[in-house]
C-alpha cells in the first residue's frame, strides 16, 4: 500500500503541471473565442455549434471536449512511455504502477469533468451575453433540463471509459512498438476491404459512437462500466507482462 | 539476504542464464564479474524485478522478489543504460527517485550533486555520459536501500570521478551498512572494495568466492620452463607464456608451504596473479571446467 500511495503521488505531481497548463490555456482560448464571437461577424460562429430551423445554437465550452480528448490520449501514453519505466527501474511493481494508474485515471477524469461542468453550465449565459443563441443538447446531457451533478457525473464517466481504452493501447504500444501499428494497419484493411468485414468494422465504429453519445440511464451506466472493466482487466494483465525498455520505441 | 535458486533466463531461443544458483549475504560488497554478453546485466535486471525470470526463485529477507513491494521496496539498481525515458530533466529523476525510496536521504543526495559537481537542471540525454553515470551513483548512494545494485558504474567517468566513488561509497557503507553488487570491467581498480566475487560463464555462476580466498590461490610462476613445468603438471594451470627457456605459469591452485619451498629453491620466483588477469585467464579458457 505504501508503495501505490508513493507511486500515486508521483503520478498526482507529474500531471497537475501539465493539468494546470491545459485548464489556463483553454480558459485563455474560451475567453478569446467569446471576445472573437462578440466582437466578430455575426455569421461566423466560433465554438462548437450546430443549427436548426435557420437558427445557429452555439457553445464556445463544448470545444473543449475535443481538446480534453487529446490531452487525455498524450496523458496515457506519458503515463507508459514516460513514468512506466522510471518507476519500474525505482522498484515499484508492475501491479503498485497499475493501480497507482487507475487511481490517478480516476482523478483526472473527475478533476476535468467537474471543470469542464461547471464552464458548461455558465457557457450559456455568456453566449446569451455576447449576442448568440446558446446550445443546450450535447445528445447524452442538455445543459438546460439537466442538473450539475448528471453533467459532471455523464462527463466523468466518458473521459473514464476512454481513458481506460487508450490506456491499453498505449500499454500494447509500449509492450510491442511500432508493430501495434502494422497489426491495426492490417486488421484496419481487412474490416475495409472484406464484406463481412465492413459490416463488422461499422459495428464497432457504432458501438463505440454510441457508447460515448447516449444518454446515461442505468444500463448505459452498466455497459459502460464493463466496457472500463474489461479495458482495465485488459490493461492488467498487458502490463504485469512488460519488460522495461532502455529506449524509445 | 538473497537467495537465488535455480534461475533460468532465455531470450527466445537463446539461453542467457542456467540454473543459477546464488547466496548473498547482508551487507558485504560483490563484484559481479564475466565477460560482455554473459548475462550480468540481465541477472541484475531479474533480481531487481526490471524483466521476467523464465523459472526459478528469487528471494530477498525471505520475501520472492518479483512483483512484491515488500521485497521490491529494499532493491535500488542503477542501470548502465540509464532510466528508459529520453527527455527528462535530471531534477525530475532525482525527485522521483526521492518520493520512491523509503530510505532516501535528500541531504546526503544534494551533498553528492555539490561533490561530482552535477548540473540537475539539464536534461538527463543532454548530460555527457560521464554526468549520466554520475546522476545514477547519486541516486544509487542516496537510495540507502538494503540491496544497491551498480551496473557499471564507471561507465564514461573519468579516473578522479571513479575513485572518488569508490571512497564515497565505502564511507557510506561503513556508516549505513548495506549489501552492494557492482558489476564492472574494471576489476583492477575496485579489488579493494570487493569482499567477494561472483564470476559468471557459460550462462552459469562459474566462481562464487571471498577476494582473499581466490587470490590465495592464484600464483604467476617464473622460471626455466624445465625446472617449473615438472612440478606444476598436477596443477590447475590457467595460463602460460613462453620466452625462450623462461616461462610465466600461471595456477589457480591450493599451493602449501613444502611447495613454495620447492618452488624457491628450484629458482622459481612466486608472485600474485591480480584479480582482473585472473578473471581473464579464468573466463578465456575454454578448457577450465571447474575451478578448485
Amino acid at each position: 500500500m505504501e508503495s501505490i500511495k508513493r507511486t500515486v503521488k508521483l503520478q498526482i505531481k507529474d500531471t497537475k503541471k501539465s493539468i494546470i497548463a491545459f485548464w489556463v490555456i483553454m480558459l485563455t482560448v474560451n475567453i478569446a473565442f467569446y471576445l472573437m464571437n462578440f466582437y466578430g461577424r455575426t455569421n461566423i460562429n466560433i465554438g462548437m455549434s450546430t443549427g436548426e430551423n435557420g437558427l445557429v445554437f452555439l457553445s464556445v465550452v463544448g470545444s473543449n471536449l475535443m481538446a480534453i480528448t487529446i490531452f487525455l490520449v498524450v496523458y496515457s501514453y506519458v503515463m507508459y512511455y514516460e513514468t512506466f519505466p522510471i518507476v519500474i527501474g525505482f522498484s515499484v511493481t508492475r501491479k503498485d504502477f497499475f493501480s497507482s494508474v487507475v487511481i490517478d485515471n480516476l482523478l483526472v477524469t473527475f478533476l476535468f469533468a467537474l471543470i469542464q461542468g461547471i464552464l458548461l453550465k455558465i457557457d450559456p449565459l455568456v453566449v446569451r451575453a455576447i449576442g448568440r443563441e446558446p446550445l443546450f443538447d450535447f445528445s447524452f446531457f442538455n445543459i438546460q433540463t439537466d442538473n450539475i451533478i448528471f453533467i459532471i457525473f455523464s462527463l466523468f464517466i466518458g473521459n473514464i471509459v476512454f481513458v481506460s481504452a487508450v490506456n491499453v493501447l498505449a500499454a500494447l504500444n509500449y509492450k510491442i512498438g511500432f508493430k501495434l501499428w502494422i497489426i491495426f494497419g492490417a486488421i484496419a484493411s481487412l474490416l475495409m476491404f472484406t464484406r463481412s468485414g465492413n459490416i463488422i468494422g461499422n459495428t464497432i465504429l457504432d458501438f463505440a459512437w454510441k457508447a460515448l453519445n447516449t444518454r446515461v440511464d442505468l444500463f448505459h451506466f452498466l455497459k459502460l462500466g464493463l466496457i472500463v472493466l474489461i479495458c482495465n482487466i485488459l490493461g492488467y494483465f498487458i502490463t504485469i507482462n512488460i519488460n522495461i525498455k532502455d529506449k524509445w520505441t | 539476504m538473497l537467495e537465488i535458486k535455480d534461475l533460468n533466463k532465455s531470450y527466445g531461443n537463446t539461453r542467457v542464464l542456467t540454473d543459477v544458483n546464488l547466496d548473498l549475504e547482508e551487507d558485504k560488497i560483490y563484484g559481479l564479474l564475466g565477460r560482455n554478453g554473459v548475462g550480468k546485466t540481465t541477472l541484475l535486471s531479474i533480481i531487481s524485478n526490471q524483466i521476467r525470470k523464465n523459472s526459478g526463485e528469487l528471494k530477498l529477507y525471505g520475501e520472492e522478489i518479483f512483483e512484491n513491494s515488500k521485497a521490491l521496496e529494499n532493491i535500488c539498481i542503477v542501470k548502465e543504460k540509464g532510466f528508459g525515458v529520453a527527455e527528462v530533466k535530471v531534477k525530475k529523476i532525482l525527485e522521483t527517485a526521492r518520493i520512491l525510496y523509503k530510505n532516501w536521504d535528500e541531504e546526503y543526495k544534494n551533498l553528492l550533486i555539490k561533490e561530482f559537481n552535477l548540473n540537475i537542471k539539464k536534461k538527463y540525454n543532454k548530460l555527457s555520459r560521464g554526468n549520466q553515470t554520475i546522476v545514477g551513483l547519486i541516486i544509487g548512494l542516496a537510495s540507502r536501500a538494503k540491496l544497491t545494485i551498480f551496473d557499471e558504474p564507471s561507465l564514461g567517468l573519468d579516473a578522479a570521478f571513479r575513485y572518488k566513488f569508490y571512497n564515497l561509497l565505502l564511507e557510506d557503507v561503513e556508516s549505513n551498512p548495506r549489501t552492494v553488487i557492482i558489476s564492472t570491467h574494471l576489476i583492477d581498480e575496485v579489488t579493494n572494495l570487493f569482499e567477494e566475487v561472483i564470476i559468471l560463464k557459460d550462462e552459469r555462476v562459474f566462481i562464487k568466492d571471498e577476494v582473499n580466498n581466490l587470490m590465495k590461490k592464484a600464483y604467476f610462476l617464473n622460471g626455466k620452463s624445465e625446472n617449473i613445468l615438472p612440478l606444476v603438471k598436477d596443477k590447475n594451470v590457467i595460463h602460460k607464456e613462453e620466452f625462450g627457456s623462461s616461462i610465466i605459469v600461471g595456477i589457480f591452485d591450493n599451493l602449501s608451504g613444502e611447495e613454495k619451498t620447492l618452488f624457491k629453491n628450484n629458482n622459481i620466483e612466486i608472485s600474485p596473479i591480480p584479480l582482473q588477469k585472473l578473471f581473464i585467464y579464468l573466463t578465456e579458457n575454454t578448457y577450465i571446467k571447474e575451478v578448485v
